[in-house]
């Protein structure tokens, strides 16, 4: 899959990966390339402004950590976010069985 | 130890991204992701200089990552420019106009209630409202500008406005409560939604509702509850003075502090050079 596809659905899959729990930017990443089979391909650089202004719009939010030498900025989906994702989550499945009964053609019926 | 090919990397993306308030964090968390990546490709035994290249490669290049920061969601650009900071200095202009022109108002510019009317000083006072009203309008595209909205429906139509304010100020000078008011809600309009809030210098031009706000007091207490004295057109002085010099003073402060704030921004560097790798030393 080419990167110009992942790009319009970044948000939702940036909330998707963090619904399980807090991760920072990397592990964000490596568990985008890991869940999509390694069908990520944007700059990874890129995803960084995405994650600032769904922390800007109240999805997400932040905390610094600097214990392992580096200083460290991990996210976390906020209330807000959770609500967004579900809502984003039921489009998108809505939109994919939709999409995929006209794709794949009307049921077999040999009667 | 000098520095290596990580090190000068992040330096470039700082330098190109000076014009962002938390640009250093934005350094730093590019740099931990980077180590973090290099650090696990050293361990499965790829050459520390290899694993740079490699972590690098996949981050992307300098101007391709500045330029995802300095777009909206939808791509527009959202830097400080040369004409942001135009801007700036045209908001620190309109702020004194507005205030200059708030003082020869109180000084009988339309009204005789401090002083007598004179037509001189109508004069006077319609020049500076004209002046104001278009580093205002110039100001406003800025801010429009700054925050990506200049070219959507809502920065066009606040920016026509203006324009079309700054031409009718002078032969209807004593309409302009009325006429700022269509403005500050077109320029209210123009900046909804997000983004605008992380850009400092365009807080300060939501202080333009308060010009719809004058508009309504003017007519509240100008034709539906008058108050003090009638002139000889009909009119209400007080409820007309009243809210244009606090909606004047307001919009001086306004503009004043838009002003500044754009001035403040180094102008974005989305076309730089990339930056020259140096190998890693020992």
């Amino acid at each position: 899959m080419r990167g110009e596809s992942l790009k319009g659905h970044l948000d939702l899959l940036v909330l998707a990966v963090l619904a399980d729990g807090p991760l920072h930017g990397y592990a964000i990443i490596e568990a985008l390339r890991e869940r999509s089979g390694q069908a990520f391909d944007l700059p990874e650089g890129t995803v960084y402004p995405v994650l600032h202004r769904l922390e800007r719009a109240g999805r997400l939010a932040s905390d610094w950590d600097a214990s392992t030498g580096r200083r460290r900025r991990t996210y976390r989906l906020t209330g807000p976010g959770r609500g967004v994702l579900e809502v984003e989550r039921a489009a998108w499945n809505e939109f994919v069985t939709a999409v995929g009964r006209v794709v794949q053609g009307p049921a077999w019926n040999p009667i | 130890m000098e520095p290596d090919l990580i090190d000068t990397y992040v330096a470039a993306l700082r330098a190109r991204l000076r014009w962002r308030v938390d640009v250093d964090d934005v350094a730093d968390e590019a740099a931990d992701h980077l180590r973090e990546h290099a650090d696990r490709l050293v361990a499965q035994g790829i050459a520390p200089e290899t694993a740079q290249r490699e972590t690098l490669d996949r981050f992307g290049d300098v101007a391709v990552v500045v330029r995802a920061f300095a777009v909206t969601a939808d791509g527009r650009p959202a830097v400080p420019t040369r004409l942001t900071h135009a801007a700036g200095v045209a908001g620190l202009g309109a702020g004194a106009a507005w205030a200059a022109s708030a003082v020869v108002a109180a000084a009988g510019g339309h009204t005789d209630l401090l002083v007598p009317w004179s037509l001189a000083r109508y004069e006077l006072w319609t020049v500076l409202l004209a002046v104001a009203v278009a580093l205002t309008t110039f100001t406003i595209a800025g801010v429009l500008a700054r925050t990506g909205r200049l070219r959507s429906l809502s920065g066009v139509t606040a920016v026509f406005l203006g324009v079309l304010l700054t031409a009718a100020t002078v032969p209807l000078g004593w309409a302009v409560t009325m006429l700022a008011g269509v403005l500050g809600a077109a320029v209210v309009v123009a900046l909804r939604g997000p983004g605008v809030d992380e850009v400092a210098a365009a807080r300060g031009m939501r202080w333009l509702t308060v010009w719809p706000a004058g508009a309504a007091a003017l007519w509240l207490f100008d034709e539906a509850y008058p108050i003090g004295r009638t002139d000889e057109y009909g009119d209400h002085p007080l409820a007309w003075l009243t809210p244009f010099l606090v909606c004047s003073l307001c919009s001086a402060i306004a503009l004043a502090r838009t002003g500044s704030g754009l001035r403040a921004e180094a102008v974005a560097d989305l076309d730089g050079s990339p930056p020259a790798l140096t190998p890693v030393s020992g």
